[in-house]
């Protein structure tokens, strides 16, 4: 937990590079991550939902052996869900150790983006997910939202993060 | 060698042999050995003054003899010697060392004064040498006396008035004692010399005849401890008179080893009656032994009688063992290795030596608990062996000659001349810290490099000498030997060791075990010890009468497991390859699985049973791949026994120390990181959790403390507990302390556990002591982070006095479970099959709420609650009706529930995965691949409970 809090804190300070970017839809806009911040890409598979997790987090899925957790973009960024389509698939984003696989409607491309192109975020005010953006990239005559990949996967409420605070009763155990 | 000289030879062994045989008043022989020793008498006319001079005290002697009973044996044992240095003279041709003839003589004088002072008429203060103690009725020839007076009779007389001076001087004092000493002291010496002079050319009838006849008398009339020896000496000796010995050499070995055994007993005895304050002359010497010996060693290094040069007494021991000692003096230089060092074998050879030192630590610390199993004893035994052949092999000379001083000791122990107890343990124990020392610094070796002698090579090769050449107690040994701090050794009367109760649960503890020893050792420089064995005392007998009755065995057993197998046959394998392996297999399986599944497969009857048959084999072999990286907790825990003898005996508490399931298995890459957290919360318990035995006897707790150490899987995961029954946390100090280093805010309220968890914030400490062990505040810290790496948990229960209990929750990364699916809704469950009980239905009337809130339903007899899944997980579409539902009783930790599940799909061998989710999971331990290649989540059934 404290590596997620380190890498999430790193992640503040950075300035985005310029560089190679994934882009993908969710809904009408585009967004990008870094490219080596992309392990894989995977067609939609069948994912199994853990209860009581907040409603972003979709569930677990096997991959190649090893059980990823599954994130709903549209949901973390508030906004409504859809079906899943043919076209929708899950990017396997890696930060450091950890895997997490991205549902997103549709793949787009990869795109170079320059340095020079990227601009801070402007505040939105109380827009959801304004956080989780690291800059503005232009391309193309496109724009595209570039994610803070660590800040995405790794932001979580404090009253959903109970790691050390859980109180587990101290069961007296038979001494 | 002309003939006259072998006439002589051979008068002089009839002699011997007629003397060997003669009892008092035999006069008969006396006399034939008188003449015989007269003609002697012409033949070495006019050679040296010390021979003559000798002959002539010998003759003194025989006349002595002859008239008189008195001190018979012990003037016949130095006759004996004399005539035995009058024939060296003449089969060496006169090459003999002058110390030889003084010895012979001054034994001679100091057993014919040993009776009464009257023979001495002239003894004006001892000045006066042999001439002067010449007997009053001489009836010598007369030309020998004077003889020895004129011509150079100076150095001679010097010399035996040096030796002259002591003889009386301590023959003074002794004959206030009983006459026994003096007397015993001069004949197992003189059998000492005579032994010394043989050789396997010389040893012929006579000389095993006046063998025979010193071993008898001392045999019969000697002191002590010295008796036994010598009358297996005599046994020994019994079938040989007459003739030579098959085997000279072993003969002869065996010998000397048992008449330095004797000298060794006698200077025990010595020191113990010096420290009665006896007022034998031996109490400076024995006090001064240890440096005495190097002295000894280093003055007369040819093994000369050195106690005749040296004005010292006759109590300092062979001066062959004192070479020994006195090489071991030095500080060991380092060992430069063989320029042909095979590396290549040479991390081969450090592998299995370390194997071997495991062995031999765990046998030997069950052998503390119980010290006659042979079985034990022969198993250390093995190893020290096998590491000495192969460390000799590989030319490693200092480890060998370490292993061998070891091997010797053991030696000693399997044949019973030295009883196993707590010093001897912390002598061999020791031993293992070196030899695993050695492997350290030989893991870098090259052909010609420098191999540098671990810390504490030097003195605890002493100790090894000391016991095994001087017979000297193990306790003693260490003692003695400077260059350790002796309380810490004294401090034998506290100790961890075990022996099963009749419960066959726990060890028990065998306290200040040696409080006979242990009055000696304070006797010698320490004063540490001097309350302990004290305090401890009571439970001492008791405790050790019961121990060695119950003749228990070893952890092993107490964990009602046979009892330790032996190794089995095992391959190294390269770790990486291993780990591939077992990668492969596993996504074999889920990828032939998803073939198997395969409509096409299934509408074709013949096709599916070939394709259900391999899906068998895989599981398979799927199933032994992943165990090839499990490795049960047995090695960890016996790191922990060592680690906890070792830390009870510093701090000087007394533990009984338990472990269970020490099979339990966990991924070997966990292994190694579990070990420290263990390290740490152990020291912990012991430094600061249990309090000190008049504390505990204060609050009315039994003095021996308990710590237990248990591992198991219970709720999908790997639970290690460490127990102990110490004093428990402090809540209000934690929290002061929390408070004051501003890692807690005071206005914060936490719960009693939340407390205990401040501890594992770094820099926290209570311990008002920084002590070696621990209090630095960063165990720990260390703790915590541990498993977090291991993504674990750690809980804390304490009660105040009572005591502390901690509780490592380990997912396993690859621990296989035996997993039940269950089906709620749509979703399926994986419950470990470890922890249900059975499955069952009930009827709707048989559920019943307890103030309207928690369900509860009857099972045998008993009311369980009920938990209902679908609404925790809040699962739509499952069944809610207890009718249509079944009912799987989960049992944890003795605490029953039962799950309310759809149904039960069927039971899987399945690998248990943990899962990194951003939010942690509630109920859900972790998750497995189940054979449709979908997630399986696997319930947390303790979890659930709360």
């Amino acid at each position: 937990m404290e590596e997620k809090k380190a890498i999430k804190e790193a992640g503040v300070e950075r300035k985005v590079e310029g560089g190679k970017f994934l882009t993908f839809f969710l809904g009408k806009e585009e967004y990008a991550i870094e490219i080596l911040k992309v392990q894989e890409i995977i067609g939609l598979m069948s994912i199994t939902p853990v209860p009581n997790m907040p409603a972003y987090i979709r569930g677990v899925l096997n991959l190649r052996g090893k059980i990823i957790p599954v994130m709903d973009l549209r949901s973390r960024f508030g906004l409504p869900p859809v079906d899943d389509t043919t076209e929708t698939c899950i990017v396997v984003v890696q930060e450091g150790q950890y895997r997490m696989g991205t549902v997103v409607d549709k793949v787009s491309e990869v795109a170079d983006i320059d340095g020079a192109n990227i601009e801070d975020v402007p505040s939105f005010g109380n827009a959801i997910g304004s956080e989780y953006l690291s800059g503005i990239g232009k391309h193309e005559e496109t724009v595209k939202l570039l994610l803070d990949v660590s800040r995405v996967l790794f932001d979580v409420p404090d009253e959903l993060m109970h790691e050390e605070a859980v109180p587990v009763e101290a069961v007296e155990a038979e001494v | 060698m002309s003939n006259p000289a072998d006439t002589t030879i051979r008068s002089l062994e009839e002699i011997m042999g007629i003397l060997a045989n003669v009892w008092p008043g035999d006069r008969e022989n006396i006399m034939k050995a008188g003449a015989r020793l007269e003609e002697t008498i012409e033949a070495f006319e006019g050679k040296s003054t010390l021979l003559n001079d000798l002959i002539g005290k010998a003759w003194k002697a025989l006349i002595h003899m002859y008239e008189k009973d008195e001190c018979f044996f012990s003037v016949r044992a130095a006759v004996l010697q004399a005539v035995n240095t009058i024939r060296e003279f003449a089969v060496n041709d006169g090459d003999i060392a002058v110390e030889v003839f003084e010895k012979a003589s001054g034994d001679l004088d100091k057993a014919l004064r040993g009776e009464s002072e009257s023979l001495m008429e002239d003894t004006a203060p001892a000045a006066q040498e042999a001439p002067a103690s010449t007997p009053a009725s001489e009836e010598s020839a007369g030309k020998e006396p004077e003889t020895i007076s004129a011509g150079d009779t100076e150095p001679v007389e010097a010399a035996g008035t040096a030796v002259a001076q002591a003889p009386p001087a301590s023959t003074r004092e002794e004959s206030g004692e009983a006459a026994d000493v003096s007397v015993a002291e001069v004949t197992l010496d003189d059998l000492a010399s005579v032994v010394m002079q043989l050789s396997e050319e010389n040893l012929d009838g006579a000389r095993l005849a006046q063998l025979a006849g010193m071993v008898g008398y001392l045999a019969d009339s000697a002191a002590g401890g010295i008796a036994p020896i010598m009358q297996q000496l005599r046994g020994k000796l019994a079938g040989c008179e007459e003739r030579s010995p098959e085997n000279p050499a072993g003969f002869l070995a065996y010998l000397s080893e048992k008449v330095e055994e004797a000298v060794a007993v006698e200077m025990n005895s010595d020191v113990m009656t010096a420290q009665d304050g006896s007022a034998a002359t031996l109490t400076p010497v024995a006090a001064d032994l240890p440096g005495r010996v190097d002295e000894a060693g280093a003055d007369a290094p040819d093994g000369a009688a050195s106690d005749g040069a040296a004005p010292e007494g006759a109590a300092v021991p062979d001066a062959a063992g004192a070479a020994d000692a006195d090489s071991d003096a030095e500080q060991s230089a380092d060992f430069r290795v063989p320029d042909d060092l095979d590396t290549s074998l040479l991390q081969d050879f450090i592998t299995e030596c370390n194997e071997q030192i495991e062995e031999a630590e765990s046998a030997l610390l069950d052998l503390e608990v119980s010290p006659g199993d042979d079985e034990l004893i022969n198993k250390v035994f093995r190893s020290f062996h096998t590491i000495k052949g192969t460390s000799a092999f590989m030319g490693l000379t200092p480890m060998s000659e370490f292993a061998h001083a070891v091997e010797t000791l053991l030696d000693m122990v399997r044949d019973s001349h030295l009883a196993y107890d707590s010093a001897c343990a912390d002598i061999t124990l020791t031993s293992i810290d070196i030899i695993k020392s050695f492997l350290e610094k030989s893991g870098d070796l090259q052909g010609g490099g420098v191999l540098t002698m671990p810390d504490d090579y030097d003195w605890l090769m002493d100790v090894l000498s000391r016991v095994s050449d001087y017979g000297t107690s193990p306790e003693e040994a260490l003692a003695e030997v400077k260059g350790r701090p002796v309380a810490q050794m004294a401090a034998t009367g506290d100790e961890v060791s075990g022996a099963s109760e009749a419960s066959g649960e726990s060890k028990a503890i065998a306290a200040s075990r040696a409080n006979a020893e242990s009055r000696v050792v304070a006797a010698v420089p320490a004063q540490a010890s001097a309350e302990r064995p004290a305090e401890v005392a009571p439970e001492t007998p008791s405790t050790r009468k019961q121990n060695s009755q119950n003749g228990q065995k070893t952890s092993a057993q107490e964990n009602g497991q046979p009892k330790r197998s032996e190794s089995e046959a095992s391959v190294r394998v390269n770790v990486e390859r291993l780990d591939r392996v077992i990668d492969m297999v596993g996504e074999l399986v889920i990828a032939h699985s998803v073939v198997a599944q395969s409509g096409l497969i299934s509408s074709d009857p013949d096709l599916s049973r070939k394709v259900s048959h391999s899906t068998k084999i895989l599981r398979e072999l799927q199933d032994t791949s992943l165990t090839l990286r499990m490795v049960p907790l047995k090695a960890t825990f016996q790191k922990m026994n060592r680690l906890v003898r070792d830390l009870a005996k510093k701090s000087g508490k007394t533990v009984s120390y338990a472990t269970e399931g020490e099979d339990t298995e966990i991924d070997r890459n966990m292994v190694d990181i579990i070990n420290e957290p263990l390290v740490h919360l152990l020291r912990n318990a012991l430094d600061h959790g249990i309090e000190d035995v008049q504390t505990r006897e204060s609050k009315g707790k039994p003095g021996i403390a308990r710590i237990w150490l248990r591992a198991f899987q219970a709720g999908g995961k790997v639970i290690i507990e460490i127990e102990d029954d110490g004093k428990g946390l402090d809540k209000e100090k934690i929290m002061g302390k929390a408070i004051a280093k501003g890692l807690v805010e005071p206005s914060r309220k936490l719960s009693e556990s939340e407390i205990y968890k401040l501890i594992f914030l770094p820099g926290f400490s209570t311990a008002d002591k920084v002590s070696d062990l621990s209090g630095r505040g960063v165990g720990m810290d260390v703790v915590r982070r541990s498993i977090d790496r291991l993504q674990g948990k750690v809980d804390v229960y304490s009660k105040p006095d009572k005591g502390t209990k901690i509780s490592l929750e380990l997912p396993f990364t690859l621990a296989i479970t035996d997993g039940m699916l269950v089906r709620i809704g749509t979703q399926q469950f994986i419950v470990p099959t470890i922890n249900i009980d059975m499955t069952f239905r009930a009827k709707e009337e048989e559920l019943f709420t307890i103030l309207g809130d928690s369900e509860q339903v009857r099972f045998r007899g008993n009311a369980i609650p009920v938990i209902r899944l679908h609404r925790m997980f809040g699962i739509g579409d499952a069944i809610e009706s207890i009718d249509r539902a079944t009912l799987l009783v989960v049992n944890n930790n003795k605490k029953k529930y039962a799950l309310l599940v759809d149904e039960v799909v069927g039971q899987q061998q399945l690998v248990g995965k943990s899962i990194d989710m951003p939010v942690k999971m509630r109920n859900i331990s972790g998750g497995a691949i189940l054979g449709d290649g979908r997630v399986g989540l696997i319930l947390d059934t303790v979890a659930l409970l709360n």
